[in-house]
């Protein structure tokens, strides 16, 4: 059992609060959304966290994306630009996940910081920050103060179209946490990865033969 | 009229001192002949007057003769004799008019119902020389022979100090000559066979602002020499077009005026639009604050239900108590002249901002999204908590971003039935296919629905409450099925400038395919798109699905490792 250190401080900073972020933005966005069904709070009570929560969890954004702009620990999403290599990885991780990790094969992915996400996740992170959490940020402020940007509402086709953008996306992440956390579990033992996300180092399992 | 006024001091001295007439009356029973000489005598200083006309007013002379008609009034029979001589129908003498006079006989007893109906007998004996056909060519007597409501001819001229009209006219001023008929009943004939008042109240007048106005300023055409004889089709039409003289000194207001939706209806053929005289009067007319008042306010006058709603809300109840001018009355928030369309735009929230002038901060501090709220919502959607509310889907060109009109030749009426087949209003994918056919069509720049959450009617409309009394409880829209979502319309400006509504289903606020149509109208929980909540509780599902399968699978398959 080896100890590799592959969760920095500020990733893990940031990981936890965009994790309690995302999960109390789920919350209070359900209980905006569904007034008269939920009652965990008023509307306006909802309205108010939910703005709240939403310009802290922007603001984290910006630890992470700094952080691995100014790292070479960037590379844990590109560790080497080979796209036959890649999705012959993607592939392998796909079928250890479909099918290899219910008859007790072998992790393919072996993390190191540099390279500490497997194929899937890199490609998945990668869509959700750079893509899905930037959509959610730019529609969720553009419907916190709809006048102040107008022009942008009006160009991307109204309210109406930003709004439904913004719940699709909160529909999206209301199914990937339940899966996020559930992956989370997959280490070589179920509470690895969080505890790995909380002291910023995992514990590996000797390969047999290495 | 000099006539008249005589006659009225008569009833007076009759009314309230009988006693003195009564002491003419035993007076001249106990000494006839020789009253009757010592006033023929008082007449015969006018050398003009004949024997016969002496012997007649040896007893008319007498002050305070009269009698008692069947109605009660009384009817004077005094002539003074001193006029009588200085009038132009001295020569004929009193047998001229009065021929049926035989002193053998006279009195007879004869009777009339009214003072009137007496002068109205009487005047049939002037026509006997100035014939009703000769009077027609003067413009000033053309009412008067033409309509029974006209005065008679001794109303005007009195009954026997007839002047000569030349004289009379220099020496008198021209409102008093213009009020020596229209002072009177006076009326002129309808082709319906009705008549038209052209009578005014002279004290009325008097109280006017237009005091120091002659009547020619006004009615150009008419004069001491000249009088116009009107060719209107209907009195409206002559109130219209002799509305148009105030912009002579009123220009500024006329041109406000010319702006509003009262000129655009008129303008459109409705006559029954208001002009300049329909709310300041013809002659009454009284300074700017008699206006604004509650008593004096012309808007009820066609606005009867909204000025009732009005009087009823927090700004009628406080502008109703003395002193208090602050709280706003019509003209405040419609403006006076310019009056515009109450249901578009942005004029009337403006009007509330003006006075309220701290209402977008003390939104601000409570209300998320203050300015969309105040843009999207009208002010008595809230204000006016008893007012039902609906939401307005406006046609709004997304380019120019301005409302759309149907003068843009959209024939937005026609299409809007074509569409709705079934006239139960349009729902999500007939409104669809409307808007995807404008747009295919290019008519409008870009055809998009604009919303906005507004009370039902004009009156709902005024039925503002106190401050502390309004909606701020946001479940009240933000909610599922809430009030304001069950009724929807959309709207397109017709050529006037106001709205005409088509009824609409309210499923158009949360279909699919109202992202694409409703674009620009979403509020949080109250308009949610049903598929959404569908898929949301896919996703809740499958993501507890996922593990769990997972989950299963490997503990299933443990046993085959």
């Amino acid at each position: 059992m080896t100890r590799l250190y592959l969760n920095p401080l500020p990733v893990r900073i940031w990981h936890w609060i965009n994790a309690t972020g995302f999960v109390a933005l789920i919350v209070t966005g359900v209980q905006v959304r569904y007034v008269g069904l939920i009652g965990l709070m008023s509307f306006e009570t909802a309205v108010d966290l939910h703005n709240w929560i939403g310009f802290v969890v922007i603001g984290n954004y910006f630890i992470w994306l700094l952080f691995y702009l100014s790292s070479d620990k960037v590379k844990a999403y590109h560790p080497d630009l080979n796209p036959r290599k890649y999705f012959r990885e993607t592939f392998r991780q796909m079928l250890y996940y479909g099918g290899g990790i219910f008859k007790g094969a072998p992790n393919p992915h072996h993390p190191n910081p540099y390279n500490k996400f497997n194929p899937l996740q890199r490609m998945m992170y990668q869509i959700v920050m750079l893509l899905i959490v930037p959509v959610q940020f730019v529609t969720g402020l553009l419907l916190w103060d709809v006048k102040r940007f107008s022009g942008a509402v009006e160009l991307l086709g109204g309210v109406r179209v930003v709004d439904t953008i913004h719940v699709l996306v909160f529909i999206f992440f209301a199914f990937f946490i339940f899966v996020h956390v559930y992956l989370g579990t997959l280490g070589h033992t179920p509470t690895a990865h969080f505890k790995a996300m909380f002291t910023g180092y995992e514990d590996m399992e000797e390969e047999p033969g290495s | 009229m000099a006539s008249a006024r005589r006659e009225g001091a008569a009833a007076s001295r009759a009314l309230g001192a009988g006693a003195v007439i009564a002491g003419v009356a035993v007076f001249l029973v106990l000494f006839p002949v020789a009253l009757g000489s010592a006033f023929a005598a008082t007449g015969s200083e006018t050398s003009s007057l004949s024997e016969a006309d002496e012997t007649c007013l040896s007893c008319h002379a007498s002050e305070g003769m009269e009698k008692t008609l069947a109605n009660g009034q009384t009817l004077s029979l005094h002539v003074g004799g001193e006029a009588f001589g200085e009038s132009v129908h001295v020569w004929m003498g009193c047998a001229g008019c009065h021929g049926d006079v035989d002193l053998e006989t006279h009195p007879v007893e004869r009777n009339f119902d009214s003072a009137r109906a007496y002068r109205l007998r009487a005047s049939q004996v002037c026509s006997q020389c100035h014939s009703g056909e000769s009077l027609k060519d003067g413009p000033a007597h053309h009412a008067r022979v033409s309509s029974a409501g006209g005065p008679a001819c001794a109303e005007c001229h009195d009954a026997h100090a007839i002047g000569r009209m030349a004289e009379w006219k220099a020496g008198v001023e021209e409102t008093a000559y213009c009020l020596t008929c229209h002072g009177q009943a006076l009326s002129a004939p309808l082709g319906d066979g009705g008549l038209h008042s052209l009578s005014l109240d002279e004290a009325a007048l008097r109280n006017s602002v237009h005091l120091d106005h002659a009547c020619a300023d006004c009615h150009a055409g008419f004069s001491k020499e000249a009088h116009e004889v009107g060719t209107f089709a209907s009195p409206r039409e002559r109130s219209i077009v002799r509305a148009e003289v105030c912009r002579q000194c009123h220009g500024d207001k006329y041109e406000q005026y010319a702006e509003s939706i009262h000129a655009t209806l008129l303008d459109d053929g409705n006559l029954a639009a208001p002009v300049c005289t329909d709310c300041h009067g013809s002659h009454a007319v009284g300074p700017k604050a008699t206006y604004e008042t509650i008593a004096g306010v012309p808007c009820k006058k066609c606005h009867e239900n909204i000025f009732e709603a009005y009087l009823g809300s927090m700004h009628g109840q406080a502008r109703s108590k003395p002193g208090h001018i602050a709280a706003p009355i019509c003209a405040d928030c419609h403006r006076a002249h310019d009056v515009g369309v109450a249901s578009t735009g942005t004029r009337l929230k403006d009007a509330c901002l003006a006075c309220h002038e701290g209402a977008t901060d003390s939104h601000q501090a409570w209300l998320p999204n203050t300015a969309l709220h105040l843009e999207a919502v009208s002010c008595p959607a809230c204000h006016a908590p008893k007012a039902r509310r609906r939401i307005d889907l406006g046609l709004y060109d997304a380019v120019a971003r301005t409302p759309i009109s149907e003068q843009e030749g959209l024939r937005f009426d026609d299409r809007i039935r074509a569409a709705d087949a079934e006239g139960d209003g349009l729902d999500a994918m007939e409104l669809w296919n409307l808007v995807r056919d404008i747009n295919r069509e290019g008519t409008a720049a870009e055809l998009s629905l604009r919303g906005r959450m507004e009370v039902r009617t004009g009156v709902e409309a005024h039925q503002l409450s106190a401050k502390t009394d309004a909606v701020r409880n946001c479940d009240t829209c933000h909610r599922d099925r809430a009030d304001p979502f069950q009724s929807v319309t959309i709207s397109i400006v017709r050529p006037d400038g106001r709205p005409a509504h088509y009824e609409a289903d309210k499923e158009v606020l949360s279909s699919p395919v109202s992202v694409g149509t409703v674009s620009g109208f979403y509020a949080v929980g109250g308009t949610r798109i049903k598929l959404l909540d569908i898929l949301f509780l896919l996703a809740v599902l499958g993501g507890v699905a996922v593990p769990v399968g997972h989950i299963t699978m490997r503990r299933l398959l443990k046993k085959d490792r």
